[in-house]
Parts: structure tokens; sequence; C-alpha cells
């Protein structure tokens, strides 16, 4: 997978099949500390201890159709790569906390990538939990809550096409912002 | 720059366009999106799907996604069932082949033979 934005979906997809009714999901660039930090943050299930200690196994999964699961380990050996860690936090009935830290400038870190489309795939996930998601590069923050837009939609759903089309071009012009500003915040530092 | 105002117009077109419907069952199409899908490049396939219903104006479709159900080396996979249709399954879906399964299929109703994955048997097809 060559974005990060793509490993956050597969993440966070566990988290909406372990039945969370809301995930949270934070991307920040912070410069001057030259790191990206990932979290993602729901209040589905959660797993034993025992369990999430192995999940970083490749061969654990909890699925049937197969028996490898390579979601987190492939998102922990890039942070790895990148002079970083993933860290797993979870349990059972209060949900998991998945903490992703690496070196911004690292020539093997992977481009935040396509955050819109990650973020209007899971809207059509069965499971019709609410994201609340947070980009933030230095002070500049821009919050997307699908609680806010729900008060404005009123009766139609979320999934109605137009309005999930609307959602990523909407998305998309902020990180498009924020894509910039990364790379103008960059240039002033170096 | 767009604004959560805009809503307010796309909420009226939605409630004219679900008022023109005549049955509550829709359209269903699911997109397979495992690791295994996400890496095929299943996200873009999705978004192009959203994109093109929403171009031609159709809201009576539920687009899903669903996880991985094994047929790992077809993916992006995409699954249609039309409301009292047998559903098909079509394996290795870009956008630009998810774009015309839009218009033939989901709109058209013409299922497109050359992209089906068969009857859930992954052994011998390719």
């Amino acid at each position: 997978m060559r974005e990060l934005s793509l490993h956050i979906l597969d993440v966070a997809e566990n988290s909406l099949r372990a039945g969370a009714s809301l995930v949270e999901i934070l991307v920040e660039e912070d410069i001057v500390q030259n790191k990206v930090i990932i979290k993602i943050l729901d209040n589905g299930c959660g797993m034993e201890q025992e369990y999430a200690a192995k999940v970083l196994d490749p061969f654990i999964t909890e699925r049937t159709t197969r028996t490898v699961g390579l979601g987190l380990p492939m998102f922990a050996a890039i942070a790895t790569h990148c002079s970083g860690h993933l860290q797993l936090n979870s349990e059972p009935n209060i949900g998991t906390e998945v903490l992703v830290e690496m070196e911004r400038d690292n020539i093997d870190r992977p481009p935040i990538g396509d955050m819109a489309s990650t973020i209007v795939s899971l809207l059509c996930h069965d499971n019709p939990a609410d994201i609340l998601y947070r980009r933030v590069v230095e002070k500049d923050e821009f919050v997307f809550d699908t609680r806010e837009l729900k008060k404005q939609l009123e009766e139609i759903p979320l999934t109605e096409p137009s309005v999930l089309n609307w959602i990523r071009e909407y998305i998309f012009e902020k990180e498009d912002y924020y894509q910039r500003k990364g790379a103008s915040d960059n240039e002033i530092n170096s | 720059m767009k604004s959560i105002a805009d809503l307010k117009k796309i909420r009226e077109q939605a409630r004219h366009n679900i008022s023109l419907r005549e049955s509550g069952e829709r359209t269903q199409v699911r997109v397979y999106m495992g690791t295994c899908g996400i890496a095929a490049g299943a996200r873009q396939t999705i978004a192009a799907i959203i994109d093109e219903l929403a171009k031609q104006n159709i809201g009576d479709v539920e687009v899903l996604q669903k996880g991985c159900i094994g047929l790992c080396e077809h993916e992006p996979l995409v699954e249609v069932e039309r409301k009292g249709e047998d559903s098909v399954m079509y394996g290795h879906i870009d956008e630009e082949k998810a774009r015309r399964i839009v218009t033939r299929h989901v709109i058209d109703g013409v299922i497109l033979d050359e992209w089906v994955v068969n009857c859930g048997c992954s052994i011998g097809i390719d």
C-alpha cells in the first residue's frame, strides 16, 4: 500500500467490524519535531490482552475466510521502516486504539494520500458508525464530524451517492490545503 | 471553498429524488475492501462508483463496502444485486470498469459477462 490513508482505511475497518459507534481518526504532522502521528480510536468490542498481544503477527486473524491477517502487521512494518512504531491498546467492551508514529522526513515514509476517499469508503460500511476525523498540521486543524453533517442533512442518509460525493470533494479541498501547507512549512524549516 | 451549508441544497435535491422513487427496495452494489481489496485498489473503485451514481443523479442505489471473502486474487471485487435478480460478482474492477458497470448493469440491467467471476469458486478462473 503506497499511501498512509490506505493503511488507515484498513485499520479503521477493523473498528467498524468491532461494532464501534464512533471512530476517531487523527492525522497529525508535527514539522518541528519531524513526526507524523496517526491515531485510530474506537469504542468497539475491544480485544483480550492475550489476543491483542498476538494481533501484530500476520498469521493471526479472526476471519475464517483465510488464515492470514496482514493489515496491522503491514502498518507496523511501515512505521518501523520510518524509525517509528505502532502501538496497540485494547480493552474488552471499551475499545481499541492504534497509535502510529514515524519520522516525517524519512525517505521511506509514504505520503498521507487520499484521506477523502478513505473517509467516504468507511461511510459505506454496514456499520453506520459516526466518524470524527481530525487533520492537524502544526497549529492548523481541520475537523470533520459526521454528527455535524447529520444535523444538516436531517432525514437524508449520509450514504446517498450525492452526499457521499460532496463529502469526498469537501475533504479533498481541505486536504489539498494541508498538503500544500505541509510542503511550504518544510521549506521554511529547511 | 465548500462549506457545510452546501449540504442544505444537496438535502433538498436528495429529498426530491427520494420522493420520485416508487418502491423502497434498492439495488445494492457491494465493493469488497479487506486488506487484499484495498491493496488492489478497491478504494478508487468504490469512489468511482459513487461518483458515477452521483453524476448520473441515481439515488436509489446502496453502495456498501464489505470485508474479504477469500477471493483475494480477483480483487478488486464488485458485486451488483438488482432487486429481484441474482447477484453478479465482477473481478479486477478498476475505476473505468466500475463506471461502465454502473452505466450498463446498475442502470440498464445488462450483465457484463467478460468481467464476471464465476459462482464463488476461485479455482480455474483467469
